[in-house]
C-alpha cells in the first residue's frame, strides 16, 4: 500500500463523482446521459429497419484494474418497433446496455492540453434484456416467424456502431502536460490515468497520476497504489509528495516572501539565492537576521520544519534554531497553517567579555520565531490558490465551463509519504426530465372570405368603412410523451367557451370526448363572441360543431365560421403499457368572424388615449412620463397589451370602459389572445406584485 | 562541573597572568555544561569553581578593565549551576577578558 506510488501527485476521483462527472459530460443524441432520460435510436442492420425507445433510469460506472470502465445503462418501459421486414412494437423491454472502454488522458486543442477521457471508438457493447423479456419477445416474434437471435444481434451491432461513432468523451479538467520541463501544479511533465478497481464502489477510484519534476521522469509505480486516500464522505483527493511539497510549493513561495522583487524578475534565480535545501546560499538576510538552512520533513499528522539562523551585534556572533510542528486545517477554497513552536536553541559566540545586557538580553530566539511563523503563513497562504484555482479553475476550450466542477477541500492528512487534501467536486448536471405530456400546437387560417361592409363611428366622432370576413380555420396539435413507454394510448377532450379579462376560463362547456380517427363533435352552450355590434361586440351563446381527424399522436381541428369567436381548451390523456397515466391541456382560440377597419380609425383611437394621457398626467401632476402607451396594431406582445389594459383599468377614468371597449376593435385578434394567454397574465400580474412591493 | 572543582587549578596573581592562560581556560569553560552561560553570568565564581584562584591584584585589574563586573549578583550564577538543563541560548566564549580598558 502506498500513498503516491513514486508520483508526484495523485489527484483521486471517487466512482459516484465520476459517474457525475459523466452523467454531465456524456450525451446521447444531444441528451445529457442523466437518468431518467430517453432517446430514439434507429435501427438499420441486416435488413432490419424499426426504432428503439430507450429509457434509461438508471447509470452505474465499475472501474477495472486494466484502466477500463464499464458504464452500465439500465432501462425500463423500453420499446422496439420494427417496420421491416415484420411490422410490430416490443413494449415494456427492461435490462442494460454495458459499455467498457478505456479511460486515457487525451489531447484538448493542442499537444500540450490534456483532458480526462473516454475512448468509445472500441467499446464493448453489451445489451441485455432480463429473463422475462427474453421470453416475452421470443413469443412475440415467434407468432411471425422471427428469429430472436436475428434481432438482437442486429439491435446489438446497430448500439454498438452508435456508441462506436461517439469517439472519445472529454471531461472538463484540464492540465498541461510538457514532457521534459519541470512543471507545477497545473503543469505535469507526465500524466497517466490508472484506475483502482475495488468490489466496494465506495472504496474503487479514477487516479490521475502525475510526474511533476523531469528528474522523476521514470518514477512511480502505478501497481503500487491499490486504496484509495479518500476516506469519510469525501469525494476526491488529492496527494502531493514531500519533494513536490519543497520544490513547488514551499521554495518558491518562500522565495516569493523573502525576496519579492527578484522573485518578480526570475522565480529560478531567487530560489537558487535562497540557502539549502531550496538553493545553494549560504543564507537570505531577513529582519536583520540571516537563514542559513529551512528544512523540511513530513511526519504522521505534521509536517517539521527547521529554520537555522544567524546574527551578528557589535560584540557577539550567534546562531540559532528553532523546531516547529505545521498542520493545516482546510475549509473549502482556504487553508489554514498553524505552526507551533519549540523554544530556539541559540549559540552565542562572544570573543571577549561583552556587558551582560548585550549578551543575555539578545531577543534572537523572539526573532526566529516571528520569522518562522511569518514565514510560514505566507507560504501556506498561498497554497489554497496553488492547489484549487490553479489546478481545477482553468476551463478548456469547447467546454462547458458551467460543468466545471467547483472544487473545495475540508480535511488534510499529513504522513510522512506525502500532503493529502480530501474535499469534494461540485458538479453541475443537467436538469433530468420528468414524466408527463405535453401538447403542441397552433391555429392557422385556410380560407378566408369577406361577408360584408358597413361603417363605423371613431372616437372623434368620424365615420369610418369596414369589412367582416368569415375565417376557416385548422388547429393541429401533437402529443409528446416525456419519459413514457410506448406506444401511447391517448383520448383527446375539448371544452369552449370564454375568457375573464385575465386568462382565466370564465364561462366554459362541458367536456366533450373526441373517438375514432375522425367525426364532428357537437359542444352545447358555449360562450361565444360576435363582434357587432362595433366597437366592442357582444357575447353568444350558442352550440357549436368542430370537426376532427386524428392520426397517431396529432390531432387536426376545423372550426365553423357561423360559429363566431371562441376559445377552446384541448386535453388529451396519455397511457403507457406500463398503465403510467399523464395528462396535459393546451388552449386555443378559433376566430369564425373579424372585422377590419379602415387606418384613420385607429389613428383616432390613439389619439383619444393620448388626450386621457394628457389629462392624466395634469392629475398626477407628472408632467414628462408617458403613462399610458396605446400599443401599435402589429400583433402587440399579449403582456404588453394586458398591461396597457390594466393601465387603463387603474386611471378609473370614467372614459377607461369606452377605451377597452375601442380596443376590442383596435387590435381584434391580439387583444382576445391577450386575454386568453395565462403566460401573458402572469408576467403582468407579477410585475404588478412588484408594483406593490411584494 | 569539571573534576577541578574546589582544587586549585591555577594560582593566578595578575590579568597579565591570567591572559597567558587565556586559551586554555576558554576551552575548559567550553566543556562545562552551559560553561559560557555560567561565565557571562559571574566569572569570578566560574573561575573559582574551575580551581582558578585569583589574587586581589589580579581581581582589581578586572575590575579595572570591566567595572561593571563589581556589582554582579550571585543568583543567576548559582542558578544556572544548580540547573541540569542545556540552556537553548548557548553561549560559547570566544576570550576572556580585554588585555586593557577600550
Amino acid at each position: 500500500m502506498s500513498l503516491l506510488a513514486g508520483y508526484d501527485l495523485i489527484f483521486e476521483i471517487s466512482n459516484a463523482t465520476l459517474l457525475k462527472l459523466i452523467k454531465a459530460n456524456f450525451k446521447i443524441q444531444g441528451t445529457p446521459a442523466n437518468p431518467p432520460f430517453e432517446v430514439n435510436l434507429p435501427i438499420t442492420e441486416a435488413g432490419i429497419k424499426g426504432m428503439v425507445h430507450l429509457i434509461a433510469n438508471d447509470m452505474k460506472i465499475k472501474l477495472h484494474a486494466d484502466d477500463n470502465a464499464t458504464l452500465t445503462i439500465i432501462f425500463s418501459n423500453t420499446s422496439i418497433s420494427l417496420t421491416s421486414p415484420i411490422t410490430i412494437t416490443m413494449s415494456k423491454l427492461a435490462g442494460s446496455i454495458a459499455i467498457k472502454a478505456p479511460l486515457s488522458i487525451v489531447n484538448v486543442g493542442s499537444s500540450n492540453k490534456k483532458s480526462l477521457g473516454i475512448d468509445l471508438t472500441n467499446a464493448t457493447v453489451q445489451l441485455t434484456f432480463t429473463p422475462a423479456v427474453v421470453t416475452a419477445i421470443m413469443n412475440q416474434l415467434g407468432a411471425l416467424n422471427f428469429a430472436y437471435n436475428q434481432l438482437i444481434n442486429a439491435a446489438s451491432s446497430n448500439l454498438e456502431k452508435y456508441i462506436h461513432n461517439m469517439g472519445v468523451i472529454n471531461f472538463p479538467l484540464g492540465f498541461d502536460v510538457k514532457a521534459g520541463v519541470d512543471g507545477s501544479l497545473t503543469q505535469f511533465e507526465k500524466l497517466e490515468v490508472h484506475c483502482i478497481e475495488n468490489q466496494d464502489p465506495a472504496k474503487e477510484v479514477l487516479g490521475l497520476f502525475g510526474i511533476i519534476l523531469a528528474a522523476n521522469h521514470n518514477s512511480g509505480n502505478h501497481a503500487q497504489k491499490t486504496t484509495t486516500a479518500i476516506t469519510g464522505t469525501h469525494d476526491i483527493a488529492l496527494s502531493i509528495s514531500p519533494e513536490i511539497f519543497r520544490k513547488v510549493l514551499l521554495c518558491p513561495m518562500m522565495a516569493k516572501f523573502l525576496l519579492p522583487t527578484e522573485y518578480s524578475q526570475d522565480q529560478t534565480g531567487t530560489i537558487n539565492k535562497l540557502p539549502t535545501p531550496c538553493g545553494a546560499a549560504e543564507g537570505v538576510k531577513t529582519q536583520g537576521v540571516t537563514i542559513t538552512k529551512m528544512t523540511d520533513s513530513f511526519a504522521n499528522g505534521h509536517i517539521d520544519l527547521d529554520v537555522s539562523c544567524k546574527k551578528s551585534g557589535t560584540c557577539y556572533t550567534a546562531k540559532g534554531s528553532v523546531h516547529g510542528e505545521l498542520t493545516l486545517t482546510a475549509s473549502g477554497s482556504t487553508i489554514k497553517p498553524n505552526i507551533t513552536t519549540e523554544q530556539p536553541k541559540i549559540d552565542v559566540s562572544i570573543p571577549w567579555y561583552c556587558k551582560l545586557a548585550a549578551a543575555i538580553g539578545i531577543p534572537f530566539g523572539l526573532e526566529i520565531t516571528i520569522i518562522l511563523d511569518t514565514v510560514m503563513d505566507s507560504v501556506m497562504s498561498d497554497l489554497a490558490d496553488k492547489m484549487i484555482k490553479e489546478l481545477f479553475a482553468t476551463g478548456l476550450p469547447g467546454f462547458d465551463t458551467s460543468k466545471i466542477p467547483g472544487v473545495a477541500f475540508y480535511d488534510v492528512k499529513i504522513s510522512q509519504e506525502g500532503l493529502t487534501l480530501l474535499g469534494s467536486m461540485n458538479i453541475n448536471l443537467p436538469d433530468t426530465a420528468k414524466q408527463g405530456i405535453k401538447i403542441k400546437g397552433s391555429v392557422q387560417t385556410l380560407i378566408s372570405s369577406k361577408i360584408g361592409t358597413g361603417t363605423v363611428i371613431s372616437c372623434k366622432n368620424k365615420t369610418y368603412s369596414y369589412e367582416e370576413f368569415a375565417r376557416l380555420q385548422k388547429g393541429t396539435y401533437s402529443a409528446k410523451g416525456t419519459l413514457m413507454g410506448e406506444p401511447l394510448a391517448l383520448k383527446w377532450s375539448i371544452t369552449a367557451g370564454s375568457v375573464s379579462g385575465f386568462g382565466v376560463p370564465m364561462s366554459t362547456s362541458i367536456p366533450v370526448s373526441l373517438t375514432g380517427q375522425q367525426g364532428t363533435i357537437t359542444i352545447p352552450s358555449v360562450e361565444t363572441y360576435l363582434p357587432f355590434p362595433l366597437p366592442g361586440g357582444t357575447p353568444v351563446i350558442k352550440d357549436i360543431k368542430i370537426d376532427y381527424t386524428i392520426s397517431g399522436d396529432t390531432i387536426k381541428l376545423l372550426n365553423r365560421t357561423e360559429d363566431n369567436n371562441y376559445f377552446f381548451w384541448l386535453e388529451v390523456e396519455a397511457k403507457d403499457p406500463l398503465n403510467n397515466k399523464a395528462k396535459s391541456e393546451i388552449q386555443g382560440m378559433f376566430e369564425g368572424d373579424d372585422v377590419e377597419v379602415e387606418s384613420g380609425y385607429y389613428a383616432d383611437e390613439a389619439d383619444c388615449l393620448d388626450i386621457l394621457n394628457q389629462k392624466l398626467k395634469e392629475l398626477s401632476l407628472m408632467y414628462n412620463d408617458p403613462i399610458i402607451d396605446l400599443l401599435p396594431r402589429d400583433h402587440p406582445e399579449p403582456d404588453q397589451l394586458l398591461g396597457l389594459l390594466y393601465q387603463i383599468i387603474q386611471t378609473g377614468d370614467p372614459a377607461a370602459d369606452d377605451i377597452i371597449n375601442r380596443l376590442h376593435l383596435f387590435h381584434g385578434h391580439s387583444f382576445f389572445r391577450a386575454l386568453g394567454s395565462t403566460n401573458a397574465v402572469r408576467i403582468v400580474s407579477e410585475k404588478r406584485l412588484r408594483d406593490f412591493g411584494r | 562541573m569539571s573534576p577541578q572543582e574546589n582544587r586549585t587549578w591555577l594560582q593566578i596573581d595578575s590579568l597579565e597572568a591570567l591572559m597567558s592562560h587565556e586559551e586554555e581556560i576558554v576551552a575548559r569553560i567550553a566543556e562545562i555544561r552551559n560553561g559560557g552561560n555560567l561565565f557571562l553570568a559571574n566569572p569570578f565564581m566560574l573561575l573559582a569553581d574551575m580551581g582558578v584562584e585569583l589574587s586581589d591584584q589580579a581581581k582589581e585589574e578586572i575590575l579595572e578593565i570591566e567595572p561593571s563586573l563589581s556589582t554582579v549578583s550571585k543568583t543567576p550564577f548559582e542558578s544556572l549551576k544548580s540547573s541540569r538543563c542545556t540552556q537553548n541560548i548557548q553561549i560559547e566564549v570566544k576570550g576572556l577578558f580585554r588585555r586593557r580598558r577600550q
